[in-house]
């Protein structure tokens, strides 16, 4: 005979169990083309699809990416974008991946963009020298704290949507060894924060 | 053989469940830097397990945490999984492993040591520990095991003895 405590349990897991599928089967609405939006060219920029690399492509697997090579007057960069809204977990934090990919963080700086703060950060691996900045944007507020991220992503998820929109994780890096002076370039380049 | 309390034929499918939530682990411990060794962590971890075999419960005394142990841990990795949060996932499944040890307060303190076989804890010490992960993580797990173990040894002499007695 089954006792109250085994009845509940088990009721609670069949429940587990097909709420959790259901919610595989139909995922949130994700909005396909929303990488999309960002320009590849206009007056003053252009830009080219860079392909990704094997452990970017395990990493981000099936969720959208765009990787591009921008160049912006005299300066020039590589930009990733990632939406995690199908897979939440393609989304990592970047200062633990540049570091578990052999990156030493010299400094970490947070500048201001558009709608909020980004984080600029100064790397070294072997002898080289670059620099990244990223941040998190859901269209009008943009952060670098990947708690908040974790937070928002969670609850969007929780309340099946009807919180803010996902947000995308926007990084850029320096090419060769060029050091842009950031806070001036990610003032002019008004297109990056179309998404 | 080993006793079984009401709820153990429904502790482990919930088991199996948040392991499947769990799954994730696999990739961490395949892919990331930070996270290569937490398998061997985890097994350090989970060594009270087999330790306890050897000294078992008091059913009766032990059902009602093991249930609230289950039902919590399985409601964490619901909501982790949902919400795609994998530190709640992996969180549900420590909880639900602890409800196999008969319930003390160091207890507690052996579902935090749980942060040991994570990879949340790499995140974390790739901020503030970067050069000792391993070697935290290894220290976490085996002090919070032999810690758990020792203490659930010696309750459980402790109450054979005052059985005897009587």
């Amino acid at each position: 005979m089954l006792g109250n405590k085994q009845i509940i349990l088990w009721i609670s897991l069949l429940f587990a169990i097909v709420f959790g599928a259901a919610v595989k089967w139909f995922p949130l609405h994700a909005e396909q083309n929303r990488l999309q939006r960002l320009p590849v060219k206009g007056l003053f920029f252009s830009s080219q699809s860079l392909p990704l690399s094997q452990s970017e492509m395990s990493v981000f697997g099936q969720a959208p990416v765009i990787k591009r090579y921008y160049r912006f007057g005299r300066h020039s960069f590589v930009m990733i974008v990632v939406d995690g809204s199908a897979n939440r977990h393609a989304v990592h934090d970047p200062l633990y991946c540049l570091q578990g990919d052999g990156w030493h963080i010299k400094s970490r700086e947070a500048i201001s963009v558009d709608g909020g703060q980004a984080d600029l950060l100064r790397l070294s691996r072997n002898g080289l020298d670059r620099e990244a900045v990223f941040w998190f944007s859901d269209g009008l507020s943009r952060h670098a704290s990947m708690i908040r991220y974790w937070l928002q992503t969670t609850l969007r998820r929780l309340t099946f949507g009807l919180s803010d929109p996902e947000p995308v994780m926007v990084i850029l890096q320096s090419t060769g060894n060029e050091k842009p002076d950031w806070r001036s370039l990610l003032h002019q380049c008004d297109f990056l924060f179309e998404i | 053989m080993q006793p079984k309390h009401d709820i153990f034929p429904v502790q482990v499918p919930v088991a199996l469940y948040c392991l499947w939530n769990s799954r994730d682990l696999l990739d961490a411990w395949q892919h990331c830097l930070y996270d290569r060794y937490d398998w061997m962590v985890m097994l350090i971890w989970c060594i009270p397990l087999i330790i306890i075999r050897f000294f078992p419960p008091d059913e009766r005394a032990s059902g009602n945490t093991q249930a609230i142990y289950t039902g919590t841990g399985l409601l964490f990795s619901f909501i982790g999984t949902i919400g795609s949060l994998n530190l709640l996932t992996y969180a549900g499944l420590a909880v639900v492993i602890a409800g196999w040890l008969p319930f003390s307060w160091v207890q507690f303190v052996w579902i935090l040591s749980a942060l040991s076989w994570m990879p949340a804890l790499g995140w974390i010490g790739s901020r503030f520990f970067l050069d000792h992960i391993l070697m935290v993580r290894v220290f976490l797990s085996i002090t919070a095991s032999a810690w758990i173990s020792y203490h659930t040894v010696t309750q459980r002499k402790r109450q054979r003895c005052l059985a005897i007695n009587r």
